[in-house]
């Protein structure tokens, strides 16, 4: 289920660990452990963020999540088994 | 006080938990793992500050402390986790590990053997006055087997005529001894002349020397080893007569010798008058030399005392040799037993044509100078833990009665310091050739290529990686005129994806 939450926060746009964090209300001991493992599964990617738009931001450069094609398949696989997820507030799109 | 200062600041109690993390996460990734974490802990703190959230430190550190629990996630779960048991295989292949294993094994001899004790009677000079002019003599005769202790009617003519040289006798005999009440030991006992002590010149710890008076005076009085002392009399030197039974005799404790003191053996403990029945027996003869006078000048002397009092030539030859450079023969011994072993292995070994293939790559002359310094370094250490384990444990430092080394552990020293000095540059040649030549790590990953009974003229063999993708050594199956001998082939930068992991 966690990582169905999670899935579904990457989905959303949640792209960074803090964002996923306040999406989906789990603590950081429990969302950054989640998301090593959903990218050794593949189902998401990270890329470093350019350090030129980080500077202009004035802090340091994030690592952003994504989808990946076989994630997006396992995320409506979880949604439809777990029908809540289409009740959170970031998906009543 | 910065860490101090630390615990006040939000940003820098983070850090340090950070630090903590990162303790656990595989070292290959632990600086992206570090970076990202560092980059969200500064944004939360932003965002907590931006919003003026009450009780922002707390949240921060408890979005810090989350990072412990994702290192414990990377530290077991993830698919790069070096475990410790891979770990400790890559330390065990380094140059260092090598070297450290060598230091290790010097450290342990020292502490087992309580500091090296024969190392440094054999270095140190021997505690007498004047120890360059004490000699022993003996009986010598067409070689070194037939050498035997002196008769006392040679040394009579000697200690009449000689003026080159004072003597004294010294007989010994492992014996059954009662050092304590209803304590039986063992110990080594020598008989020796009055004058042993004042021709030795030793110094003492407490009480006197024997002196020759106490032939008519005294002739139960002994004087004991420091060892042997400190072992089991320690207790009873405030009585005045300590008694102890050796052999069956009763003898008065004089004095105890001083700490350094050793003569021909540490092992014995017990110095006492020679019995009425000893005297007319042959023994070992102690002579100290007269100021310039060299040992081949005092045998002239002592055959020549001999043939004038009747005896023929071949009855009467006598050895003297310097009692310091017998005991240093041992470190003559390890010398005959290296240049042996240096010769036996390079003849079995094609020692210096490693690679040839190596040699080209490794051109630069830092690198050669490095493999020849570890290569150099690694067989010093050995053969000094072979040499200090030679001294230590064969008693080969130890001299007969008659002045030479003990007759069982002379050659058993020799052939250990032997085999000992063969089978550590066989190995360090063979570990040499299985390094790589660029980083000294010991190459891995054997496979086997090829079938020698199956291919005719094609090569079969193993191959052999390095960890950090320098190169390839191929080791030929059967050696051929077609394929020489083992050959390393260095990897370019095309490789260099394949071991970026490991790097």
């Amino acid at each position: 289920m966690t990582s169905a939450l999670i899935l579904d926060a990457v989905g959303s746009g949640h792209a960074y660990g803090f964002d996923i964090m306040e999406a989906t209300g789990l603590p950081s001991g429990t969302v950054y452990p989640a998301l090593r493992r959903l990218e050794q599964l593949e189902l998401i990617r990270s890329k470093w963020e350019g350090t030129q738009k980080a500077l202009s931001e004035q802090r340091p450069a994030r690592k952003y999540y994504k989808l990946t094609s076989s994630g997006e398949a396992a995320l409506s696989k979880a949604s439809e088994r777990y029908s809540v997820l289409q009740r959170l507030p970031g998906n009543q799109r | 006080m910065r860490l101090l200062a630390s615990f006040k600041d939000p940003l820098g109690c983070s850090s340090l938990i950070l630090r903590l993390g990162a303790a656990l996460v595989p070292a290959s990734h632990r600086e992206e793992w570090s970076r990202e974490w560092r980059a969200e802990i500064q944004f939360v703190w932003l965002a907590l500050c931006t919003r003026s959230e009450p009780q922002a430190f707390r949240k921060l550190l408890a979005f810090a402390l989350g990072c412990i629990a994702d290192a414990w996630w990377c530290f077991h779960h993830a698919p790069w986790r070096e475990r410790p048991s891979e770990r400790i295989r890559t330390l065990a292949r380094s140059a260092a590990f090598c070297l450290s294993a060598g230091v290790f094994a010097i450290l342990l001899i020292t502490c087992v053997s309580g500091f090296l004790p024969s190392t440094r009677d054999v270095l140190e000079p021997l505690p007498y006055f004047d120890a360059d002019r004490i000699a022993t003599a003996s009986k010598s005769g067409v070689s070194l087997s037939t050498r035997s202790g002196i008769p006392a009617d040679w040394l009579n003519l000697w200690r009449n005529k000689s003026r080159l040289v004072r003597t004294a006798t010294y007989r010994w005999a492992e014996e059954k001894a009662q050092l304590k009440p209803g304590r039986d030991v063992s110990v080594l006992h020598a008989e020796v002349s009055g004058d042993f002590f004042s021709v030795l010149s030793a110094g003492m710890l407490w009480g006197r020397p024997l002196v020759s008076a106490d032939a008519t005076a005294c002739d139960n009085c002994a004087v004991v080893s420091y060892e042997l002392w400190k072992k089991y009399l320690a207790n009873s030197l405030g009585q005045r007569t300590t008694q102890i039974t050796v052999g069956g005799r009763r003898l008065r404790v004089v004095g105890v010798l001083e700490k350094r003191f050793w003569f021909l053996s540490r092992r014995i403990g017990v110095w006492s008058l020679a019995g009425s029945s000893s005297r007319t027996a042959n023994s070992g003869v102690l002579i100290r030399l007269a100021n310039g006078v060299t040992p081949e000048f005092a045998e002239q002397e002592l055959e020549a005392i001999l043939h004038d009092d009747g005896y023929s030539p071949w009855e009467s030859l006598v050895d003297v040799s310097m009692l310091q450079s017998r005991v240093r023969s041992v470190l003559g011994s390890f010398c005959l037993a290296l240049l042996l072993a240096f010769v036996m292995t390079a003849a079995s070994l094609r020692f210096w044509s490693v690679s040839s293939s190596a040699a080209e790559m490794n051109r630069s002359f830092r690198n050669r100078a490095r493999r020849a310094a570890f290569f150099a370094s690694k067989t010093a250490l050995l053969l000094t833990a072979s040499l200090l384990a030679g001294i230590e444990f064969t008693r080969a430092a130890s001299i007969t009665m008659i002045g030479g080394t003990d007759v069982l552990t002379e050659p058993l020293s020799t052939w250990l310091f032997l085999l000992a000095c063969l089978g550590v540059l066989t190995w360090s040649i063979y570990d040499q050739r299985r390094r790589c030549p660029v980083c000294l790590k010991r190459l891995g990953l054997a496979t086997h290529v090829g079938c020698s009974g199956c291919l005719l003229l094609d090569w079969a063999g193993t191959e052999m990686v390095c960890a950090d993708g320098h190169g390839l050594l191929h080791i030929p199956e059967m050696l051929s005129s077609v394929h020489g001998d083992e050959r390393w082939t260095a990897f370019d930068e095309s490789w260099s994806g394949l071991f970026a992991s490991k790097s």
